[in-house]
């Protein structure tokens, strides 16, 4: 007996749940959103294997679908072919004859790939119900831990049936009173069964709620692939991979075990992209650029996890819409609110933090929050294990952050209105000072609210976004060394995409920037690089001081055509202008870039690029006393080229090679003008990077998902010619040889994952010492470098890192909790080598010992 | 811009928690070069004006008595301009032979004491008050650094110091408004350490082990000893070392200029620094040296000897150095 209703309520169930998510969009552009999730529109039910029914098997079979941007199923491939072998073949025929109506991304048709579970339930005919009976049970199905409606949901009473609407709810007619057993079938769900007792005449209003088999949130993942206008790309769905060990949940440190990037000494959050200064990757953060990813440098990341939606790392030869960079570009997209009131509170070993989402003024919002708690826990012990210490943290490290987002039809479009914004401090007081200024402070603030509006007319798509900011960085060492600055910002993006026709788009856009800013230095004064000097010696009355007020823009303009140009190639190329009112040379630079793809054959895929690639200097190397205001654009060649292969498994294979170029980067100098004044930095630093990226990665299947990254990469600088290293390359102080990442995460049963995360890695490069000076003024030794710059190697990194989650469902809430231990074998990875006072030895520093951590969230 | 401070930051406290293994700077075990005096002769003056004649000094450790012991001067002479001098180039400094005969490089003499004749810099003066006018935050530092070489060679063995000499204008600036900008500094003058059980106990009340005499009136009960200081026994074990200056030969305060030429005042930080060729510091086991004006110390019961080394983080300097007995 074959009940294909239930089979067609189990795909129909299928996609809500993927509806709640955006793609994931192996290559979608930035702007990419799932708008529209796709819908069955022609079931076709798949035959029950004889011999299973005959034998009373039921069991489902898991699939991946590849829906096309017409609605046509283009692929799908048994993941889990379920307990009876005819159940695959059934279910992948059937479901090969589906046709749905398409995913829209961005309001545009486009193709997804979806996790399809097709249930094989064996049960008796429903009986036709009476004509016009009476209502006699009557409720809604909703999800045990979420309240989530359960729509399409087989409701079996007694032997009537019936089906949840989209609202989870339900009525059941016609059944005979007295007990009655209750069956509910939902492809994500577990089965659930309860006598209810019927009574004539009357009607019983019940909720029930169903345990979801798995909690797990890779359930809901979509996968699609559109066509991306960066040869390399890594897209990365928060939901995916916020159990990674290692990170603590924090979903931007997972950046570090891409392909391309080296490892951070201390796990700190410095993103050396292919070989360039970290300053040199640029952050946006929907479609906003942020001053910095990390609070303290490392410790977490200044945008929750919760309010991520997914991340881009673009590690170069990225397209014209990004600029002012000469490494990678990261790009952070906030989801929605959702349209139900929910929240969520978390805390862990550093922080607590609160979200708050549902429906608002005819849109959906959410508002996050958090805050460190390190300060709170350190007033309570430090002054019972170190009181002196105590004494003198008269702020302990604090940071807080927010982030909020209100979305809203406007105009045939969709507004967000987007607020962000982070601070953290830090100030010590020696005992010593009388005057109770500060050893020590550290204050960096950022705040940014924006309005974004997107808007498909036709074939054209406008994104627009213009954003407020204020920067502020504060840092005081005594009465040695300090910066006191301000930068308050307008930006504004716009890309106007148009669709001329089946093969080609076109996109422009304007990228500008108008800052103002205050600010005030004071420091010593800055010698020759490398000369012997009074190292960390107070010396008031030697302090340079500089204060400045002003502005400046930084328009910057492209132009893109994306270019089928035969079936099988696509040619994208842009070019891009940048200006920079600060500079006093040349103010502007145009960059070319382009890019192919070649489909050699179905699942394979053959790429390259090429580029120009610019960025102005950073605020304080143009300042008067510390840089040198003549300093002009920094410039890079990116080349690249790929491959990418489909493998079974739900796997795919990526090998990368890039050589970067780099010239007129800012070195220091031994220059002086010609007063005799120290031009202390100049354009005249060279620099390359070359390697081979391979990224193995497993989108989630059968429990299983995770990525083996490997990384050979060279990365070399020529310093200035004034410098006693020219004309010698050397290596870039972060060189990595050879980068190894393996990220697994595992599901079991139980809503438990367990993951691992295992790296190995070069050691980074060091200059070696050739005996010391002492400096009689201050009574310490200087170190003399020896002859070749970072000639030394330290040795090779490895570290295991571990984590555990478990998640409880109750009948409202959620909670889940975890244990995340880094360096699991407690192995001593040396981060850099210390010198003893005269210089005559070092001493490897180790990096972060075995370091367990525990969280626990729980969400409602 | 916070990203290499913040790095910083964390760099210094992952060390902070760190232990090297290193023997610690204030154990003496060989040659060493503790400290470099400059003054003027006749004065206590630190800083030296055209023509002034100035006395260097260089206080030498040489423990394992290492023979012969020859200390050499030299310097690079400034011509005002920011240009790196060799005398302070560690790619220079890593053949010292050579520097000391390469051109630019001049020599002063030799010996642990000298007396040098402060050459014609006159141009570089010129260089240096045109660009304090022009700005006015240069004014509080309206100097000319001189880079002293001291080279101390005994037994094999070598250590190489550098000094700072400051050079100021006199009459150059006399009548301008660049005048009394920048405050002459002299050389500090320590006064007396004593060793008390513990900080709670009034320095003054302390053993005066290392108390400079004329006659018995400054050493209580313990007469002055034949090496000039008072002839009280160190007492072996844990005690706490106290160190006074002279408040009578401190410096009036020196200014800070602001970039409008505003001028905060600072009064000098006085920095103790501590050596012994036996003995123990137990508050300074990690990096960094044995300093401030109370030190815990945990004196040998041998003969050890001791130096603390008093400068006013402007280039004066002052020390005492006692050798005490066994016992």
């Amino acid at each position: 007996m074959r009940i294909h209703a239930l089979l067609l309520g189990a795909a129909l169930a299928a996609f809500p749940a993927a509806a709640q998510t955006a793609p994931n969009a192996e290559e979608p552009p930035a702007a990419g959103v799932l708008t529209r999730a796709p819908e069955l529109i022609a079931f076709v039910p798949a035959e029950y294997p004889p011999d299973a029914e005959a034998a009373g098997i039921e069991g489902s079979v898991e699939l991946s679908i590849v829906i096309d941007e017409h609605g046509e199923v283009q692929q799908a491939v048994v993941v889990d072919p379920g307990p009876h072998p005819g159940f695959a073949a059934a279910a992948l025929h059937a479901v090969q004859q589906f046709r749905f109506r398409p995913a829209e991304i961005d309001g545009k048709p486009a193709p997804v790939e979806i996790a399809y579970r097709y249930d094989f339930v064996l049960r008796r005919a429903p009986p036709p119900p009476p004509v016009e009976a009476p209502v006699m049970l009557t409720g809604r199905v909703i999800e045990r831990g979420t309240r989530t409606p359960v729509a399409g949901a087989s409701v079996d009473v007694g032997g009537v049936a019936t089906e949840t609407d989209a609202d989870g709810r339900f009525a059941v007619r016609g059944v005979a009173p007295g007990p009655a057993q209750v069956r509910i079938v939902s492809a994500e769900h577990e089965t659930f069964t309860v006598t209810e007792t019927i009574e004539a005449g009357k009607q019983l209003e019940v909720e029930y709620r169903l345990s979801r088999r798995s909690y797990d949130p890779y359930e809901a993942v979509v996968r699609g692939e559109r066509p991306r206008r960066e040869v390399s790309v890594h897209t990365l769905e928060v939901e995916e991979i916020r159990t990674i060990a290692g990170t603590q949940g924090d979903t931007l440190k997972v950046i570090q075990n891409l392909p391309g990037v080296a490892r951070s000494p201390f796990g700190i959050g410095l993103l050396v992209v292919r070989g360039s200064e970290p300053a040199e990757t640029n952050v946006y953060l929907d479609g906003i650029p942020v001053p910095l990813l990390f609070h303290f440098g490392g410790i977490t990341s200044v945008v929750s996890s919760d309010v991520i939606e997914s991340l881009e790392f673009l590690p170069g030869n990225f397209a014209t819409r990004y600029g002012r960079a000469l490494g990678g570009t990261v790009d952070l997209r906030t989801r929605e609110g959702r349209d139900a009131f929910h929240g969520a509170a978390q805390l862990d070993v550093f922080d607590g933090r609160v979200e708050l989402e549902g429906p608002l003024a005819g849109g959906t919002g959410f508002l996050a929050v958090r805050r460190s708690w390190v300060d709170a826990v350190l007033a309570v012990v430090l002054p019972r294990v170190a009181p002196d210490t105590a004494n003198e943290l008269r702020v302990a490290p604090r940071y807080w952050d927010y982030q909020g987002k209100w979305s809203r039809p406007l105009l045939g479009g969709t507004l967000s209105l987007l607020a962000y914004g982070s601070d953290d401090k830090l100030e010590f007081v020696d005992r010593s000072e009388s005057s109770g200024r500060p050893t020590f402070y550290l204050s960096t603030v950022f705040h940014r609210v924006g309005a974004r509006w997107r808007r498909t007319i036709g074939p054209a798509r406008n994104d627009l976004v213009v954003a407020l900011g204020r920067d502020s960085f504060d840092v005081l060492q005594s009465s040695n060394f300090g910066i006191l600055s301000e930068i308050r910002s307008l930006t504004l993006r716009d890309a106007l995409t148009w669709r001329a026709s089946e093969r080609l788009t076109l996109e422009a856009g304007v990228d500008g920037i108008f800052r103002s800013f205050d600010y005030s230095i004071y420091a010593p004064p800055l010698n020759a690089p490398g000369s012997i000097d009074q190292q960390g010696q107070e010396r008031p009355e030697a302090t340079v001081g500089e204060s400045a007020r002003g502005s400046w823009l930084a328009p910057a303009g492209y132009v893109e055509a994306d270019w089928r140009a035969t079936t099988r190639l696509r040619l994208v190329a842009g070019l891009r202008l940048d200006g920079d009112s600060r500079l006093r040379g040349r103010k502007t630079w145009l960059d070319p870039r382009v890019s192919a793809f070649y489909d050699l054959r179905a699942g394979t895929l053959l790429t390259a690029a090429a580029g120009l690639f610019g960025s102005a200097p950073q605020v304080q190397d143009l300042t008067e006393s510390f840089g040198n205001p003549e300093l002009g654009a920094q410039h890079g060649l990116h080349l690249s080229l790929g491959v990418r292969q489909a493998l079974p498994w739900s796997a795919r294979l990526e090998l990368t090679g890039f050589y970067k170029r780099l010239w007129d980067l800012v070195v220091p100098t031994r220059a002086t003008d010609a007063q005799g004044n120290l031009e202390q930095l100049s354009n005249r630093g060279h620099g390359r990077a070359f390697g081979l990226e391979v990224l193995l990665r497993r989108e989630l299947a059968r429990g299983l998902f995770g990525w083996l990254s490997y990384t050979w990469s060279r990365s070399d600088r020529q310093d200035d010619p004034t410098m006693p290293s020219y004309p010698e390359w050397h290596p870039f102080p972060l060189d990595q040889r050879h980068i190894l990442a393996l990220v697994l995460s595992y599901r079991l049963r139980g809503d438990w994952i367990l993951g691992t995360r295992v790296r190995g890695v070069s050691g980074n490069p060091y200059t070696p010492l050739d005996g010391s000076v002492y400096d009689a003024d201050s009574g310490r030794y200087q170190c003399i470098p020896a002859p070749g710059r970072y000639s030394g190697r330290l040795p090779g990194f490895f570290q295991a890192d571990a984590r555990l989650d478990k998640r409880f469902v109750f009948r409202s809430w959620m909670m889940s909790v975890y244990v995340d231990v880094q360096n699991v074998t407690n192995r001593e990875n040396a981060e850099f080598r210390f010198p003893s006072y005269d210089c005559s030895q070092t001493v490897a520093i180790p990096s972060v010992p075995v370091l367990p951590a525990l969280g626990l969230r729980a969400e409602w | 811009m916070p990203r290499p401070v913040t790095l910083a930051a964390a760099l210094a406290l992952a060390l902070s928690a760190c232990n090297t293994g290193f023997a610690p700077q204030y154990l003496v075990a060989d040659l060493r070069i503790l400290a470099v005096r400059s003054q003027v002769t006749g004065s206590l003056a630190a800083d030296a004006r055209l023509g002034d004649t100035v006395r260097l000094t260089a206080l030498v450790a040489n423990p394992l008595g290492r023979a012969p012991l020859r200390i050499r001067w030299a310097t690079c002479i400034p011509d005002g301009t920011e240009a790196l001098p060799p005398c302070l180039d560690p790619e220079a400094l890593r053949d010292v032979d050579s520097l000391l005969a390469a051109p630019g490089v001049v020599a002063l003499g030799e010996g642990s004491s000298i007396e040098v004749t402060v050459p014609e810099v006159a141009g570089a003066f010129d260089r240096l008050i045109a660009r304090a006018e022009a700005e006015p935050a240069l004014a509080c530092r309206l100097y000319l650094e001189l880079p002293v070489l001291v080279v101390a060679d005994a037994g094999g063995k070598r250590e190489v110091a550098v000094k700072r000499v400051r050079l100021i204008p006199g009459s150059e600036i006399a009548a301008t408004e660049l005048a009394g900008a920048y405050v002459t500094n002299s050389n500090p003058v320590p006064l007396a350490v004593r060793r008390v059980p513990s900080e709670d106990v009034p320095c003054g009340e302390g053993v005066p082990v290392l108390v400079p005499c004329w006659d018995a009136t400054a050493c209580d009960a313990a007469g002055c000893g034949a090496d000039g200081f008072c002839a009280a026994g160190f007492p072996a074990g844990r005690g706490v070392l106290c160190a006074r200056a002279d408040p009578g030969a401190a410096d009036p305060p020196y200014y800070q200029c602001a970039p409008d030429g505003a001028r905060t005042p600072f009064f000098e930080s006085l920095d103790w620094q501590w050596y012994v060729t036996a003995g123990r510091f137990p508050e300074f086991t990690g990096v960094g040296n044995a300093t401030g004006d109370a030190v815990e110390f945990e004196a040998p019961a041998g003969p050890f000897t001791i130096w603390v080394i008093l400068r006013d983080g402007r280039g004066g300097e002052a020390w005492f150095e006692r050798q005490v007995p066994g016992g």
